[in-house]
């Protein structure tokens, strides 16, 4: 349901916009549409990104002990309440 | 109970599972907790001229302690010190240096600052935060040098210690920042105003990118922004980039294009515009904006010739802004 109402969105945008991408200023005359996309979405995905990643958490424990990475707690990050 | 955290640290808002780290790398879910792994273990230690981060209004002149850990929380495809801001810390040799100890060394070696910088300091922030926190009890400044992707609240604890940074700014355009950075323009733009607004010096860095972001428009775009939000006075330093680690099928960026930056830019009204990590007639000078005299001459990192007196010129006695050695800032 989701892709037909963004590919409705994305042809009635392009149908409708004037086209002249401000790429000097890094705006758009579709950042409004994007924006409304991810905010339908609701997607918190970030694949531009780097990924997010499983450690080897044998080694790093191992590396923990000899002392050759810290195990410094961290701030400023919150737990997930899974409810 | 899933035991996984969000880490609110900087805009990626990595949610972590037990046993994942962040996309900075350095950051991992350790049992429910977030533990940083590179707290007191910097893979780069080096004494630098304030003029390599590069900070031309900022001490001229001086030796800066500098320090990084790996992890960056970006992946630009033409970093220059790759082999550290993209490893895992389990990859690389890293020293035991505790806060304490950098500030000792620091003293040691004569420094009137302390520089972190080569990677990200924002994703080893409690380490920063700690150093620098030391620092400015033993009456040695710090500097940030960032690519100001950070969240506003750690941003604030940590520019309360901060006395001058060099930010770099990559690209006005957003798209550039995810396809070629993974990440995005606007909080490295809050993060500049926000440390004007905090009181830290500023400079700005834009490494110019054959055929990405060398386009003369975006140039003005990105000169105009820094005109209208932080003022004629902020120094703005265009770079030039070298064939490396993702994009060593492009050139060097041609020095035509760094001088037609720098002139663009000043012709747009930012008194102070350098040409960085290339030799070019003026582009490492520093001059009057006033009376246009030579102020600071520099060959390479070292200095040649200062005719700043008091923090005004020498030649016609206008205010000249930063931070010069011995005074306060001067906007």
């Amino acid at each position: 349901m989701k892709t037909v109402l963004l590919t409705v969105l994305l042809l009635a945008g392009l149908a409708f916009s004037e086209g002249d991408e401000a790429l000097s200023t890094g705006e758009s005359t579709y950042t409004g549409l994007f924006d409304l996309i991810m905010e339908l979405t609701g997607s918190t995905d970030r694949s531009w990104a780097k990924p997010i990643e499983n450690a080897d958490m044998d080694r790093i424990i191992e590396l923990i002990e000899n002392g050759l990475v810290s195990c410094h707690k961290a701030e400023w990050y919150a737990v997930v309440d899974d409810e | 109970m899933s035991n996984s955290v969000q880490c609110v640290l900087c805009p990626h808002l990595c949610t972590l599972a037990p046993g994942e780290r962040g996309r900075c790398s350095v950051r991992l879910n350790l049992g429910g907790e977030l533990i940083s792994l590179v707290y007191g273990r910097p893979v780069a230690v080096n004494n630098d001229p304030v003029e390599k981060k590069p900070l031309f209004h900022f001490m001229p002149g001086t030796d800066v302690f500098s320090i990084a850990t790996a992890g960056c929380n970006l992946k630009c495809e033409f970093c220059q010190n790759w082999e550290i801001s993209q490893a895992l810390p389990e990859d690389v040799t890293s020293y035991d240096m505790p806060p304490e100890a950098v500030i000792e060394n620091a003293l040691a070696y004569g420094c009137e600052a302390i520089a972190y910088t080569y990677t990200e300091p924002a994703v080893y922030f409690e380490y920063t935060r700690d150093c620098a926190r030391l620092a400015r009890e033993a009456g040695i400044k710090n500097i940030l040098v960032t690519a100001g992707y950070i969240n506003r609240g750690p941003l604030s604890e940590l520019a309360e210690y901060i006395d001058a940074a060099n930010v770099d700014l990559k690209s006005m355009s957003d798209a550039y920042y995810r396809n070629i950075c993974g990440g995005t323009l606007q909080p490295v733009l809050d993060t500049i105003i926000h440390l004007k607004e905090s009181g830290t010096w500023v400079e700005i860095t834009n490494l110019i990118v054959p055929t990405l972001n060398d386009d003369p428009d975006e140039v003005d775009a990105l000169a105009r922004w820094v005109l209208d939000n932080t003022g004629e006075d902020t120094p703005l330093h265009f770079s030039r980039f070298f064939p490396m680690y993702r994009l060593t099928n492009l050139p060097p960026t041609p020095l035509d294009t760094l001088q037609g930056a720098r002139e663009r830019a000043m012709d747009i009204g930012i008194n102070y515009v350098y040409v960085g990590n290339a030799v070019t007639p003026e582009g490492m000078q520093t001059k009057c904006p006033e009376c246009g005299e030579t102020l600071i001459a520099r060959h390479g990192y070292m200095i040649t010739e200062n005719n700043i007196l008091n923090g005004n010129c020498g030649n016609c006695s206008a205010p000249i802004a930063g931070v010069w050695n011995g005074m306060e800032e001067q906007q």
